[in-house]
């Protein structure tokens, strides 16, 4: 069955989404906790890292289910994770995020194309790294005396400040980001296909 | 066979719904509290909550992370040590409080959770994901165990050397493996919920009996209160 279906998420479907989810979120916690030490590598490169690693992942759920729904499920999931974290204003950010990249892949088929996955999933890891800076952007004051009474240290603080209000930066973010969201799709692919496809795993 | 109800665990006791909401109270009185005394409080609470199901080494062990995250993180902010950063025990004790409930979500039968849940006005798809997202956790970290002894034999983490130079070879050592077992265990799970009728059409009943008692409502109340005091002291 090589078309992207329209129809509802199988069984099969939603527990291998759930099973890909889980090791997408392990890793990024073990990302969080490796680049924290490091400010700057935490600000710009968390999100990033996440979206390579986490890239293996998505295109194993994606060229398995191909359905549409997957990105926005994807994105959903990690607002809802959010919200349950205590940050509630991120959930209808994420709906957004996932609402924006399911329009990426709009048409047939396109949950086993490469270059829509690669799309895809950039706009995903993108809305991840801009959503790092949309609590400071909602409530910076109240977000300050939470972080300094928490024991973040003033640099730090300055350096996130500047990030979320700085357009260059944001940019920079965004690309470093993107660009590594696109090689982890690109060795998800070679993975795929040297691994998945050949044990017939995957289509 | 009619089972004693005495013989039921504690945990099998309660409803999901509950645990559920134990669970939101945790979750936002660990990120909206501003005090340590309020957190350290709930802290308390969700300890003795832990006892109370029989949970008391896990929660011992819980409450002992908590207290040696919130101690370095004291003495990383007084003599401003940056290495290792306190952000990171920030999010370490930030996040045990969520932690313990999902330790008591995850002694819950599944069929009941499931039951439970199903009554949320949730989409029965993302409640699904939601449920396997949970139960998946500890068999993510098993596999990754017998992942990492597997390629610790074959001798791929020989060396940090190796590791460092071959990054995306020890990458793909680990990822590959993992995502097959994974996928093993997904299908496994699957067949399992069709053969039970996960997928009828028609209205799904259970074994269990989804009902909040008077002790469901005692723990709702008693932790939703704490958790306000908590939030304002």
């Amino acid at each position: 069955m090589s078309e992207t279906k329209g129809s509802k998420f199988s069984i099969r479907d939603v527990i291998t989404v759930a099973a890909m989810l889980v090791i997408n979120y392990m890793i990024a916690m073990v990302v969080s906790a490796v680049t924290l030490p490091f400010s700057e590598v935490y600000l710009y490169g968390s999100a990033a890292i996440d979206g390579f690693l986490g890239a293996v992942f998505f295109l194993v759920a994606a060229n398995r289910v191909n359905k549409h729904g997957l990105l926005f499920v994807w994105a959903f999931v990690y607002g809802l994770i959010q919200a349950l974290m205590g940050y509630a204003f991120l959930l209808p950010y994420f709906l957004i995020v996932g609402v924006i990249s399911e329009l990426s892949m709009i048409g047939k088929n396109t949950y086993r194309k490469p270059i829509r996955n690669m799309t895809g999933w950039a706009l995903n890891s993108i809305g991840n790294f801009v959503g790092c800076a949309v609590p400071l952007w909602w409530a910076w004051d109240s977000y300050k005396e939470m972080a300094l009474n928490s024991g973040f240290s003033q640099e730090t603080l300055d350096m996130q400040f500047l990030m979320s209000t700085h357009p260059g930066l944001m940019l920079l973010g965004c690309a470093i980001t993107g660009l590594l969201a696109v090689l982890g799709v690109l060795f998800g692919q070679r993975l795929l296909r040297r691994h998945f496809q050949k044990a017939g795993i995957l289509e | 066979m009619i089972m004693n109800h005495s013989n039921i665990r504690k945990v099998e006791q309660i409803d999901g719904r509950t645990v559920l909401l134990l669970a939101v109270c945790a979750c936002f009185t660990s990120f909206l509290s501003t005090s340590l005394l309020g957190h350290g409080l709930y802290m308390i609470w969700l300890f003795l909550l832990l006892c109370y199901f029989e949970l008391f080494t896990m929660g011992l062990g819980m409450l002992g992370v908590y207290i040696l995250s919130v101690v370095w993180l004291a003495i990383n902010t007084k003599y401003h040590i940056t290495f290792p950063s306190p952000l990171l025990f920030h999010m370490l004790y930030r996040l045990l409080m969520p932690a313990m409930i999902v330790c008591l979500i995850v002694h819950i039968p599944s069929g009941k959770l499931t039951s439970s849940i199903r009554k949320l006005p949730i989409p029965e798809n993302i409640m699904l994901i939601l449920i396997v997202m949970l139960r998946f956790v500890p068999t993510v970290v098993h596999e990754f165990g017998e992942v990492k002894d597997a390629m610790k034999v074959r001798g791929f983490l020989r060396s940090i050397r190796t590791v460092l130079f071959h990054p995306l070879s020890t990458l793909e050592y680990a990822i590959v493996p993992m995502v097959f077992r994974s996928l093993k265990i997904a299908d496994e799970l699957a067949s399992s919920a069709i053969v039970r009728g996960i997928e009828s059409p028609y209205k799904k009943d259970s074994y269990y009996i989804i009902r909040l008692t008077a002790k469901d409502i005692f723990l709702v109340m008693s932790s939703t209160i704490i958790a306000v005091v908590c939030c304002r002291v």
